[in-house]
């Protein structure tokens, strides 16, 4: 019985997934709705509150997190992710595309030297100097957090 | 056919084979910067230089060969700059029509956007009246299918709608579960000849542009909106008063694309009672494959326009009923190729195909 207990955790923790947003840990804002979540990784919604524009990061394609980013959140391949960024950039809607951070340590430092940066992680990283937000209110540990799959 | 795929592969290996052997160099060079900047996580650069590279294969109607560069500035939090160049060149396959090379300013405008709320911008941009337009901007790699509906079409193509503006636009976006949108613009518009837009000559064309849009929450991936311009144009013996009307509809979500816009143009002499009417519409539908052919994306355009044939202001434009199927496939994000089959009424009334290929480039 426990060793099918077990297989069936392995199975869950092999399939599970959840994404983290992190910010500086100076900003003030600590929760973000799924909308300006999608918004801002879209395009859409380019400024902070304090009217700052926006530093978006996101995982690389090749992990596993940045799969999930694309096919959960944005609901969209890859390529077409790409393609509505070289657009969003031609119409002058914002300055560059999100940039792409290769593991999760990588985005945190990157977050905890620009103010103005998010990012989404895979993995809660070790950086002291970035928070995780919630989302929709919900704190990542949530049987109902919206970024877990 | 055998007719056409001789002449398409005598194209492909005359003139466009130094265009694609250049696309196909910039590509790599282009491609190998990417993966290095990957590398690398540092803030984007202040100076943004970007464009595209198109060239398209016909058989016996136009070719074409151009180059999109443009660049934005950021020149403070708020304050941004985009200018935009286009070079064209076409040419028709299988006749001794003279070639014709154009070289133009497209958008050059500044902007300042305190907030997601509210943006302004200054100097000469689209209008925004036909969405394919506002959407795609002169851009052939952005758009599915290889040709622009023919309400989006610019009046130096032929087009009839006013695309281009000068002036100044206010732009914004309202957060909430609606999604809602909004676009006041106001300067000059084409004046009396379609494809300029006089700011100090008498025949200037004061012209105003209100636009909303949604996008509620709950519907990922749909949107829709109507948009209203007028403009007065100075010509002669008799002025006249344009007022447009659009509306579109878009679904984009999980690699299915479905775009529609239906618009509408009257033109009114200010001092006799007469009115000319013009419509058009486009129906796009498009759908990524999955599993291994997830860099394909058939589609197929349904494209329709219908001019008066009594309004001398749109001379240069005709009514044309025409549907396009091809697909299109994503080699990598930056390069693409497309292959269309296309059937169009021709001015003598009889149904027209048109074989065409692209290649094209975004750098």
């Amino acid at each position: 019985m426990n060793l099918l207990a077990f297989l069936v955790w392995m199975q869950v923790a092999r399939t599970e997934q959840r994404l983290f947003v992190i910010v500086s840990a100076s900003q003030t804002l600590t929760d973000v709705s799924t909308t300006d979540l999608r918004g801002i990784y879209l395009g859409q919604v380019t400024r902070w509150p304090s009217r700052h524009a926006m530093m978006p990061v996101i995982p690389s394609t090749k992990t596993r997190s940045g799969e999930a980013f694309m096919r959960r959140l944005m609901r969209m391949a890859e390529l077409d992710y790409v393609q509505h960024w070289i657009g969003v950039v031609f119409r002058g809607q914002a300055a560059s595309a999100p940039l792409v951070a290769g593991s999760a340590e990588q985005a945190a430092r990157f977050v905890a030297a620009h103010p103005d940066a998010i990012a989404i992680v895979g993995e809660v990283p070790a950086e002291k100097n970035v928070r995780v937000l919630t989302v929709d209110g919900k704190l990542p540990d949530a049987v109902d957090y919206p970024l877990r799959w | 056919m055998a007719t056409a795929r001789i002449d398409l592969a005598f194209m492909f290996c005359s003139v466009p084979t130094d265009v694609m052997r250049r696309l196909l160099l910039l590509l790599a060079f282009l491609t190998a910067g990417r993966a290095f900047a990957e590398d690398a996580l540092r803030p984007p650069p202040r100076l943004h230089f970007g464009g595209f590279a198109d060239g398209i294969a016909r058989d016996e109607s136009t070719n074409v060969v151009a180059l999109d560069l443009f660049s934005t500035l950021r020149m403070s939090n708020s304050w941004t700059g985009l200018v935009e160049v286009v070079g064209q060149k076409t040419w028709r396959s299988g006749e001794n029509s003279p070639e014709q090379s154009e070289v133009g300013l497209e958008r050059l405008y500044v902007s300042y956007r305190p907030s997601d709320y509210f943006r302004l911008e200054i100097g000469e941009t689209h209008t925004g009246i036909v969405r394919w337009n506002e959407r795609e901007h002169r851009s052939r790699f952005l758009q599915t299918p290889i040709d622009v509906p023919a309400i989006a079409r610019r009046p130096q193509d032929d087009g009839a709608w006013p695309l281009r503006f000068v002036g100044v636009w206010a732009s914004g976006r309202a957060r909430g579960s609606l999604g809602l949108t909004y676009e006041i613009g106001a300067g000059a518009g084409p004046g009396t000849e379609r494809d300029e837009i006089p700011i100090f000559s008498s025949s200037r064309s004061p012209a105003g542009f209100v636009a909303m849009s949604i996008a509620p929450e709950n519907f990922p991936g749909f949107e829709t909106g109507v948009s209203v311009y007028g403009q007065h144009v100075p010509t002669k013996p008799n002025a006249l008063r344009e007022r447009d009307v659009t509306v579109f509809m878009n679904y984009v979500n999980r690699g299915l694309e479905v775009r529609a816009e239906l618009a509408r143009m009257e033109h009114d002499f200010t001092r006799i009672p007469t009115t000319f009417r013009n419509e058009g519409y486009y129906v796009l539908l498009s759908k990524r494959l999955g599993g291994v052919a997830q860099r394909a994306r058939p589609y197929v355009l349904f494209d329709h326009v219908n001019i008066d044939a009594a309004d001398t202001y749109l001379r240069n434009s005709a009514s044309e009923n025409a549907w396009a199927a091809g697909i299109r496939y994503d080699f990598t994000e930056h390069f693409v190729v497309k292959s269309e089959y296309r059937s169009q009424r021709a001015r003598d009334g009889s149904r027209q195909p048109i074989t065409s290929v692209q290649l094209s480039v975004s750098f």
